[in-house]
């Protein structure tokens, strides 16, 4: 997703936010906040009323007053003016006299110039009765039992205002405007009063435009309601309406507001006339108002949200968005044509133009680096060419070592065959004459070719002896020339070694006798097998025997062969001369024999050790020597033991 | 009548001294200086025993051997291979080509016979 969608999902999540959190919040608020408006707004309407009617009322009073200054009116004398005492609706017929047409004409000018005013009258203590305008259907009437006349007898110092009534000549229900006619003395002789009917109030009233639906209604200290729209409820009491609980609260407080089951009811005491002012407002004309105000709230925030968000975009756009994709597309040009020479042309400020600084010093490090890569690559490329040309020469040189040493190894194996051919040669040979050599002697020394002389015998033992030594020269000789060919192979056989040290024993008791030594035989039952090679390993053990006998003028020759820790050992010793230190250093060396001093008194080889020492290797073996010059050697042999082998 | 015994031997003084050695021990000896000869004389006189040298000009011990083993009528014969053991895995070599038995080269004349002897025993 593009940064620019990004930043606008992210204003529009934020506007969405906000709008809902307000549309939660304002509500409850705005309620509050609009009743308590709408209740001291509606206050102040019924304060501005309430002034309107009290001067409304002050007006009547004062023209009522003004109407006691005609002298016509108040005149005592009361002659020959109508009486209703006795009338009857059909024998009643009008006798009025100039003065009392007068008084009629006065009453019927205020009449008429006081629109709210229906009736004009005044009563005499006499009993008569004049008014504005005559009775239409004049029946039994006495003014004095009257409550508006009663009210202004008894307080005859002040103009009295009456509790509604109804009227007795006409179905309207009237307040009355009343003042006692006095005498100086203080005497009542007479009432003059201004009916003012409810019906008029209550146009009045409903002049006034209280807005919100309202509806004003007057209502007076003992609950009658004065003034409605609603005519039906004129002159019921509000208890009717309200109940109990609400009538007490709203005639016991001065000003405050109710809830009625579908509007708030605000009420106001006039305090010049003691009545009750009320205005009903519908809930709904109060919760339309206030969901007015709360969308025109929320329209507001939204739109400041959107200009918020569309200046800052702009700026966003300007100083961050459309630098990167500049240099995003820098970016991709360079990675699409590989193209290093791009200049960056980028008028901002802040972080934005310092990534586009950096962003050049990177192309330009990179450009630098490619050039140098390059330069390398041609150096290499130069090597290369030139390394080839070394590598050619070279390959030509090795192979012409190649072909000179594939020439060599074939004339090595030539001559590897040609010694082994020449060492099977020699022994076929050389074994060939001795062959004879030794059979015949054999032959003659048994007395198959006939008798013999002592001396003769004697003789010929001596060239049966010196051939004997000869073959074990030419044996040892072969031995060594294949062990140092590497063409000495054992066989891989289980061998048993109590058996063969017991066989050698056995064979070369008789020489060892035959120099009067003992030779001491201690061979363990369980001495076991190993993998190798019978043959070898009794050539070694006569190659260490003979030697013990050999070197061994008096004493014994001890042979001993047991299993120590899965090894078959076999020690040779003896009482003879020993080995010295120096002597020791040479020991396994082809070709020594210790003592070759000036008087060889030992014949032999000095290669039987060498050829031993190599054979228990070849058997996974090691040979060792311990000893004491003049008091005797012992050789030790170790070998692996056969695994499982019975 | 004595039994028989074939001797393959080039060597002259080695033919001798086995040939006066057998005969000497009351054995009837054929001599043959070579393969062909002995094979030729094998199928003619049917020996008891065949004592062959191993190193044999023109056909050697190994092959004389198989060719015995394999001609009907004369190849149950035991055959006594006489080497000079020189090198290892002779022996192996000339019991696989089908010898009964070896003895090493050079010959000890006190007990030559008796190694012979066993032969006759396992035969007959």
């Amino acid at each position: 997703m593009k940064l620019r969608t990004r930043v606008l999902l992210l204003y529009l999540c934020i506007i969405t936010l906000v709008l809902v959190c307000l549309g939660v919040i304002m509500p409850s608020s705005i309620h509050e906040k609009n009743l308590q408006t709408i209740h001291s707004d509606t206050e102040n309407q019924l304060q501005h009323i309430d002034f309107a009617i009290s001067n409304f009322i002050r007006e009547v009073e004062q023209d009522v007053s003004e109407l006691l200054l005609h002298d016509i009116i108040t005149d005592p004398d009361d002659t020959g003016f109508t009486n209703f005492l006795n009338a009857s609706e059909d024998t009643f017929v009008y006798h009025i006299g100039p003065r009392e047409a007068r008084i009629i004409d006065d009453l019927n000018a205020f009449r008429l110039t006081h629109p709210s005013v229906n009736s004009v009258y005044m009563g005499r203590e006499t009993g008569t009765f004049v008014r504005s305008h005559p009775r239409p259907r004049p029946t039994q009437y006495d003014p004095r039992d009257r409550p508006w006349y009663i009210l202004g007898k008894q307080n005859p110092d002040k103009i009295m205002m009456t509790d509604p009534y109804m009227s007795v000549t006409s179905p309207d229900i009237n307040i009355g405007i009343v003042k006692a006619l006095t005498y100086p003395n203080g005497t009542v002789y007479g009432v003059l009063g201004a009916d003012i009917t409810l019906t008029n109030l209550t146009r009045y009233i409903s002049s006034f435009d209280v807005g919100r639906s309202g509806e004003i209604m007057l209502v007076n200290e003992n609950g009658t309601i004065l003034a409605s729209r609603n005519e039906s409820a004129l002159f019921t009491n509000i208890h009717e309406s309200l109940g109990e609980e609400q009538t007490d609260y709203l005639l016991n407080t001065s000003k405050g507001i109710l809830t009625l089951p579908s509007a708030y009811l605000i009420f106001y005491t006039s305090p010049m006339l003691g009545w009750k002012l009320l205005i009903t407002i519908p809930y709904h004309e109060i919760e339309k108002e206030m969901m007015e105000s709360v969308i025109y709230m929320l329209l507001f925030v939204f739109l400041a949200l959107i200009l918020l968000s569309i200046t800052t975009l702009i700026i966003l756009d300007k100083t961050i968005i459309r630098p990167l994709s500049y240099l995003t597309d820098i970016t991709k040009n360079i990675t699409e044509t590989g193209n290093l020479n791009q200049t960056i042309d980028l008028q901002t400020k802040g972080e934005v133009q310092e990534l586009a600084n950096s962003f050049e010093r990177m192309i330009g490090k990179i450009k630098e680096e490619e050039e140098q890569k390059k330069k390398a690559f041609n150096e290499l490329s130069s090597y290369r060419d030139h390394l080839e040309d070394l590598v050619k020469e070279r390959t030509q040189q090795l192979e012409a070592t190649n072909e000179d040493l594939i020439r060599e190894r074939n004339r090595a194996e030539e001559a590897d065959q040609l010694k082994s051919a020449f060492l099977a040669t020699m022994s076929h040979e050389l074994r060939t004459p001795l062959n004879s050599i030794i059979g015949f002697t054999g032959i003659i020394l048994q007395g198959l070719a006939g008798p013999l002389n002592k001396e003769q015998e004697k003789q010929l033992g001596m060239v049966q002896n010196s051939a004997r030594h000869l073959l074990a020269l030419i044996n040892d000789v072969l031995d060594i020339s294949k062990i140092e060919a590497g063409e000495l192979n054992i066989a891989k056989e289980p061998v048993n070694v109590q058996k063969a040290v017991e066989s050698v024993c056995t064979t070369l008791k008789k020489s060892a006798e035959d120099k009067g030594l003992d030779l001491r035989v201690d061979i363990s039952p369980d001495t076991g097998f190993i993998i190798g090679d019978q043959r070898r390993i009794e050539q070694i053990l006569i190659n260490l025997i003979n030697n013990a006998i050999k070197f061994t003028d008096q004493g014994y020759v001890g042979v001993k062969s047991y299993l120590q820790e899965n090894n078959v050992c076999v020690s040779i010793s003896d009482t003879g001369i020993g080995i010295t230190d120096e002597e020791m250093k040479l020991l396994f060396r082809p070709f020594q024999q210790i003592d070759t001093g000036t008087t060889r008194k030992h014949e032999g080889t000095g290669l039987g050790l060498s050829i031993c020492k190599k054979l228990v290797e070849l058997h996974g073996g090691t040979i060792s020597v311990t000893s004491e010059p003049g008091q005797g050697s012992e050789f030790t042999v170790i070998l692996p033991a056969g695994e499982n082998l019975s | 009548m004595s039994q028989k015994i074939l001797v393959i031997e080039d060597n002259a003084q080695n033919l001798y001294l086995i040939h006066f050695l057998l005969e000497s021990n009351g054995y009837t000896v054929i001599e043959a200086e070579n393969g062909i000869i002995g094979i030729q004389k094998a199928k003619e006189e049917k020996p008891d025993i065949i004592l062959l040298d191993i190193q044999l000009p023109e056909m050697d011990g190994y092959e004389i051997a198989r060719i015995l083993r394999s001609t009907p009528g004369i190849d149950t014969i035991p055959i006594i291979a006489v080497t000079s053991y020189a090198m290892a895995g002779d022996k192996e070599r000339i019991l696989a080509a089908g010898a009964t038995d070896y003895i090493e080269k050079p010959i000890n004349p006190a007990t030559f016979v008796d190694q012979i002897k066993v032969h006759f025993k396992i035969q007959g």
